[in-house]
């Protein structure tokens, strides 16, 4: 609930040290591409989201309870009615304040508004080539534009990253769009692969298959290994391709299990609550801020409190027997979730992979259940186990 | 974890054969994981997110290398996800777990048994 209700002081005191230190914030669900893979099927704003004047008192709750770093998404963030007003509270809250956006209409007056407000850095989203791009995104243009918001951002004296979801759409253009990005300025390049939900759910023959870490990871570790030479980070996202043998290549430290409601905290436009912004909304929104306070929703919600203190109880399938279970607690609860129905059994593992290869098989996602067709929805996936063919683990 | 340093893979600790490419231990064959020197980069970015992930950028102040959400102002070492203040102190590792300066202090916590 949004009121003054007495808090407690100090957050740390009663949570054992867990605190929502990241948020990212979806501001609105209304966005100005239409892209064919968009896990919120974002579009339309929601019916009844978040006041500015709810925004800023959450800002004030979020300041208190500890948060450090605020990124704003969407839908497109810079479409909500005031966005700059609620940067620039969080801004001086102390809060750092960082965007993800489609870049389609990051003109160079919106940038310099942003970054007078406080915004410090701003990812675009750009997935893949020119035509590949413009296909997934579903608006022509819009790749030129990722490019155009790319230098609107160091015009205005952000740090400008990207980010790109990979599939078997775009999975040839890793190296070109990273030298691309590279000769942009971005100083840093999160490197994903599409998860199915939402949109990207209704399409199962672009989605990757885990053997395709095979072949992926190497080629990536390979571009990464390049673009630090130049400066530039290339990270691979914690959905995707644990402990192989490029993992120090490829994370800051090895991945070492989700952190949704550790020390993440996902909002969503209406208010919703979840421990990750990825997750899907119908099992992990732990209440509303319009109904809840936010330390209830932190503190007593199971949506929220899942990966605390959590064991390897609730692995299953390959994670279960994984010599990295411990640490890696099944890889991303997101992914996993919205293939398999339950998390804890996560197949875009590199080194799930390898282990198959090496026992002469691999695995197969097959769809065995539509998603329903709303935000953050998800139908259901099977695992199908098959030999390897010898010698080309990459084709279908 | 350590690296094997012939398969470059993430094992439990330099004292078992690498059960990837099964060198045995050797005098220094392992090596500790040591972060990139992504110096000042913000370590904690989250899984994707539909088309808008988490974002990985340079971190200018109260950076948080380890992403275990302390900043290293905090963090009595921000190279340790496991090491912040808000851990537990666990008896016998001769590590300051909880960052109180004291090391395994009477208030310990037996560690959790492999």
């Amino acid at each position: 609930m949004i009121d003054d209700a007495p808090q407690p002081r100090r957050f740390a005191n009663t949570s054992q040290g867990f605190h929502p230190r990241y948020v990212v914030w979806e501001l609105t669900l209304k966005c100005d591409l239409a892209c064919r893979h968009c896990g919120s099927r974002a579009g339309k704003a929601r019916p009844s989201e978040l006041t500015v004047d709810q925004c800023l008192e959450i800002v004030d709750k979020l300041a208190e309870m500890g948060t450090k770093e605020l990124v704003f998404i969407g839908g497109e963030a810079y479409l909500y009615p005031k966005w700059l007003q609620v940067v620039r509270a969080a801004a001086d809250a102390g809060i750092r304040c960082l965007m993800t956006t489609g870049g389609r209409n990051l003109n160079p007056a919106l940038a310099k508004q942003a970054a007078a407000a406080g915004m410090k850095a701003i990812s675009v989203s750009v997935d893949g080539m020119e035509a590949t791009h413009d296909r997934l995104r579903a608006v022509p243009g819009s790749w030129k534009r990722c490019f155009e918001s790319l230098q609107n951002i160091q015009d205005a004296g952000m740090v400008a990253t990207s980010n790109t979801q990979f599939n078997r759409l775009n999975m040839n253009e890793l190296e070109p769009l990273g030298e691309r990005l590279i000769a942009h300025g971005v100083k840093a390049w999160q490197v994903q692969v599409t998860g199915p939900m939402g949109r990207a759910s209704d399409q199962q023959d672009w989605l990757f298959q885990p053997y395709d870490m095979l072949t992926f990871m190497p080629r990536l570790a390979a571009l990464a290994t390049h673009a630090k030479t130049l400066g530039v980070e290339i990270q691979a996202a914690n959905n995707m391709g644990y402990f192989g043998p490029y993992e120090h290549l490829l994370r800051p430290t090895h991945f070492k299990g989700c952190v949704a409601g550790s020390y993440v905290l996902g909002i969503e436009a209406d208010g919703s609550v979840k421990g990750c912004p990825s997750l899907p909304s119908g099992p992990y929104v732990g209440g509303k801020l319009t109904e809840m306070s936010l330390e209830e929703i932190w503190n007593h919600t199971d949506a929220l409190t899942f990966t605390r203190g959590r064991g390897t109880e609730d692995l299953w399938g390959f994670c279960k027997t994984c010599y990295y279970a411990e640490e890696c607690k099944g890889g991303c609860s997101w992914t996993a979730h919205t293939l398999l129905g339950k998390r804890g059994n996560m197949p875009y593992c590199h080194h799930r992979a390898l282990e198959l290869q090496q026992r002469g098989i691999r695995e197969r996602l097959i769809k065995v259940e539509e998603a329903p067709g709303k935000p953050f929805d998800f139908g259901r996936f099977e695992i199908v186990e098959e030999p390897f063919p010898d010698p080309s683990p990459s084709k279908p | 974890m350590e690296i094997c340093i012939e398969c470059q893979r993430h094992i439990k600790t330099s004292l078992e054969v690498c059960p990837f490419c099964h060198v045995a231990p050797r005098a220094a064959p392992f090596v500790t994981m040591k972060r990139t020197a992504i110096a000042a980069m913000t370590p904690f970015f989250l899984a994707a997110c539909y088309g808008g992930p988490m974002t990985v950028v340079p971190c200018e102040e109260n950076c948080d290398m380890d992403g275990d959400g302390y900043s290293e102002q905090e963090d009595c070492d921000d190279n340790d996800f496991w090491v912040n203040p808000g851990e537990n102190e666990v008896c016998g590792d001769e590590i300051d777990n909880n960052c109180n300066d004291e090391i395994d202090e009477e208030e310990c916590v037996e560690p959790e048994e492999e």
